[in-house]
């Protein structure tokens, strides 16, 4: 099922709401008239279970031309993360937020999974994105990243069918001259197609982990967490794994009071009704 | 002499009062005792092992007043000192208070107060022993390894993330320990259902029985859940899976959700049957029928019920919401009712009655005043504003100490004292045992008093350093709990020096109404009655108030 998500983002929506402040008010009378016309075009669409198309052509950190085929190997999903490497504000955030939980997952880069991220501004360049790339590997420390963590970036014929393949819509701000985005990032089965997404700036592990899980159709992850997954459920709404486990113990608990209830409720009419027939009276 | 000792000890059995053919003496052999399942054995067995547990929970008890003798962490590091108060909490709370009066009095009490020969489930009973016992082995196995420093409450995630020792060890031995007090709340409940003697109607039942019931519904419906939320906890420790550890995607929140939905409710597990001996005590010792019996026993059903829905207001300050917390704090002030009720009406059982102070009526006393105090102090935390003043301070730790120090261990005291005849056929020195009673009372209120007031000028718990000002009231409290201390031991040697020299007491040396006094004997044979008594009576039917009185030493 498609769902369309807007997500506001607080730095952007503050840049346009200044940005418009100048400009005459959007015409009265559209139906989510708060919002600024330009935001409305900034949203993600969940393509859950479509392909991308894995001939598109990017350059990587190394400005070697590659495919993006080059990454989907068999039984390895690959996070892809839409930012722009000249990005102020909140695609650093988003890289951030991917760095942390990166340093908590315990599956190993480029052996278990594979990070993409792919600039969607096409007049970035690959030594940008060599930057960029050192600063991470730096921090996050881990063996792998230097093939398991690829900094892309490309023309704009490559780029804008890549963005409209994972839903990602974006637009140009001229007066600001940034791009207004949302901040997502996405698990893309090994066959390359689209599998989850995971909203914000921050990543849950347990989320991020269950989604490479499913997207590896079980290849990776350990026993017990194949275990536990059986008691959590991907929500597209909430781009989460909610807890089904709570959801057990309630189920639990209901059945609980029920038995109990319904045994009291059994027992005591039966007593009653014994009481009114034949009970040694005082008096 | 020793020839008088000799005599004395020998004198019981002799006696026409000590019944011959008892409980106590059905085999003599190990086996006779740990696989038995008479019920009043299991109780027995039980009374030794909680003594136990609460010998070894004072000790740490003792060891936290002494480091609070002077503002400086003198005595112990910091993390010593968490481990102290961590291992008091655990040992008191989980394996003396829980099982205290249900396990020990419920198991010895239920048949013989209904008329029945026995628990439902004799065998099941036995078990429940063996897990508890089982769980208490695991909680010492960690803490004579180092024990544990996350508090007993188990807050992830110090409990899961950042403790060290062996948590899940203790986590293990909890869950036992939580099954054994389900299998008991079932036992009862099937009990009190489906064994009564004809015509033990339901408003006829002893109050101590409507209590034993409320508590073993909320132990029936409560424990499983803390079980389950607990071994969540300890596989995120073991398996670093993220379901409360916010560092592996889980809910800090949601835990303390499932912690409180059962420990708050297991305060009742520890208040209620107290309440229930302390409506036996004062009704045989006015001479009265308890004031407003009906009253008295659907208050027992209602604390069970609403305090199932009071939980949110341990976390007004941890992250609930304040919608939530609107939510709790008024369903919390609910529960001052039904305890109310009980007040109120076990004051006006006293009223015209012909009362008489042996030493369970002194511990009920003490229960009244103690638990007015711990009742009403309880009302200051569902006050969101005044919450956020009194969050996590001695005032705190003093009320409940109120409730579950001078309210459940005084009922208990009372009730140990108060069947004590009955199950050993024995008397105690009586003057002893009203001075134990006294300096528990004495012991008691200095310990905690200056808790609260320490608590109100802002003295945090669980720290073990604090500024010089607040040396005087730990002084006070130290002193208090060292008279607290002499205040458990009389009764100790009073109880001692009844199993060695005790004169026998007869069936019913109080006078009491109930099955259990008029149609046993004492100690009770093993199969408690020799023919079904039949009830035609209401309970605490005394006939009138001046012309029994109880018979005296």
């Amino acid at each position: 099922m498609k769902r369309f998500l807007t997500i506001l983002l607080l730095s952007q929506f503050a840049g346009f709401a200044f940005a418009l402040a100048d400009n005459p008010a959007p015409a009265s009378g559209t139906p989510d008239g708060a919002m600024p016309p330009k935001l409305r075009e900034v949203s993600i669409e969940q393509n859950l279970d479509k392909p991308i198309n894995l001939d598109l052509k990017f350059r990587d950190e190394n400005g070697k031309d590659v495919t993006l085929r080059e990454y989907f190997k068999a039984g390895r999903p690959v996070i892809v993360t839409p930012v722009y490497y000249g990005c102020p504000m909140l695609c650093t955030q988003t890289l951030n937020g991917l760095l942390k939980t990166l340093r908590v997952i315990n599956y190993e880069l480029f052996k278990d999974f594979q990070v993409v991220t792919v600039s969607f501004h096409p007049g970035e360049t690959p030594e940008l994105a060599l930057k960029k790339k050192a600063n991470y590997a730096d921090e996050l420390n881990k063996p792998g990243t230097d093939d398991g963590w690829k900094f892309l970036t490309g023309t704009a014929e490559n780029i804008t069918p890549l963005m409209e393949q994972l839903g990602f819509h974006y637009v140009w701000d001229d007066n600001l001259k940034q791009y207004a985005h949302a901040a997502a990032i996405m698990v893309i089965t090994p066959d390359g197609k689209v599998s989850k997404y995971f909203y914000g700036i921050e990543y849950s592990p347990k989320d991020l982990r269950f989604g490479l899980i499913e997207a590896s159709s079980n290849k990776i992850g350990t026993p017990a967490e194949k275990v536990l997954m059986w008691c959590y459920m991907y929500d597209p709404m909430t781009g989460k794994y909610g807890v089904y486990i709570i959801r057990l113990i309630r189920v639990g608990g209901i059945l609980t009071v029920l038995a109990l209830g319904t045994f009291m409720f059994i027992m005591f009419r039966k007593d009653f009704r014994q009481a009114r027939a034949n009970v040694p009276q005082v008096r | 002499m020793e020839t008088t000792m000799e005599t004395n000890a020998a004198m019981p059995a002799e006696s026409p009062l000590y019944n011959k053919r008892n409980y106590l003496n059905n085999g003599y052999s190990l086996r006779s005792w740990f696989l038995t399942v008479d019920h009043k054995r299991i109780a027995l067995i039980y009374l030794a092992s909680i003594t136990f547990f609460f010998i070894l929970g004072g000790f740490f008890a003792m060891l936290v007043r002494l480091e609070l003798l002077t503002p400086k962490g003198d005595f112990m590091t910091s993390d010593g000192y968490n481990r102290a108060f961590t291992m008091h909490g655990i040992m008191m709370i989980f394996f003396f208070l829980i099982p205290s009066i249900p396990a020990v009095l419920g198991n010895f009490l239920v048949p013989l107060q209904i008329g029945a020969k026995d628990l439902a489930f004799p065998k099941i009973n036995l078990l429940s022993w063996y897990m508890y016992i089982g769980g208490g082995a695991l909680a010492l196995f960690a803490m004579i390894n180092g024990g544990i420093d996350t508090t007993w409450r188990f807050y992830t995630p110090y409990s899961t993330g950042h403790a060290s020792g062996y948590v899940v060890t203790t986590i293990l031995g909890l869950f036992l320990m939580g099954f054994s007090s389900i299998f008991t709340g079932l036992n009862f409940i099937v009990t009190i259902h489906k064994m009564r003697a004809p015509g033990l109607t339901w408003f006829r039942l002893p109050l101590f029985i409507w209590a034993m019931y409320a508590t073993s519904l909320i132990q029936i419906l409560g424990t499983p859940v803390v079980a389950i939320t607990l071994s969540l906890a300890a596989v995120e420790k073991g398996l670093k899976i993220g379901i409360f550890d916010p560092a592996y995607g889980g809910d800090p929140i949601l835990f303390q959700h499932l912690f409180w939905f059962y420990s708050h409710p297991a305060v009742y597990i520890m208040i209620l049957p107290a309440m229930g001996i302390i409506s036996e005590v004062i009704s045989c010792f006015s001479r009265k029928v308890v004031f407003g019996y009906s009253f008295v026993a659907i208050s027992s059903m209602m604390i069970a019920v609403i305090g199932f829905f009071v939980w949110g207001h341990h976390m007004f300050l941890t992250g609930q919401s304040q919608f939530a917390g609107l939510i709790f704090a008024a369903l919390s002030f609910l529960v001052a009712i039904p305890s109310a009720v009980k007040t109120f009406n076990w004051t006006a059982t006293l009223y015209k009655g012909s009362i008489s102070f042996e030493a369970p009526m002194l511990y009920v006393f003490g229960f009244l005043g103690v638990f007015l105090i711990g009742g009403l102090t309880g009302l200051f935390f569902p006050a969101l504003g005044l919450d956020r003043h009194l969050h996590d301070t001695y005032f705190v730790v003093a009320h409940f100490h109120y409730i579950m120090v001078g309210g459940a261990i005084m009922g208990y005291m009372a009730g140990l004292h108060f069947w004590w005849p009955k199950m050993f056929g024995k008397k105690y020195p009586e003057g002893l045992a009203q001075a134990g009673a006294v300096a528990t009372f004495i012991g008691f209120n200095l310990t905690f008093f200056p808790q609260f007031i320490l608590g109100y000028m802002g003295m945090p718990r669980h720290y073990h350093e604090y500024v010089p000002e607040f040396q005087f009231l730990h002084i006070l409290s130290t002193a208090g709990a060292s008279v607290l201390a002499i205040g458990y031991l009389i009764p100790a040697i009073c109880f001692g020096w009844s199993l060695l020299f005790g004169e026998p007491t007869g069936p019913n040396p109080w006078n009491a109404k109930g099955l259990e006094w008029e149609k046993s004997l004492s100690p009770p044979p093993t199969e408690n009655f020799s023919e079904i008594p039949v009830v035609t009576e209401e309970a605490y039917n005394y006939p009138d108030a001046e012309a029994t009185v109880v018979t005296r030493s």
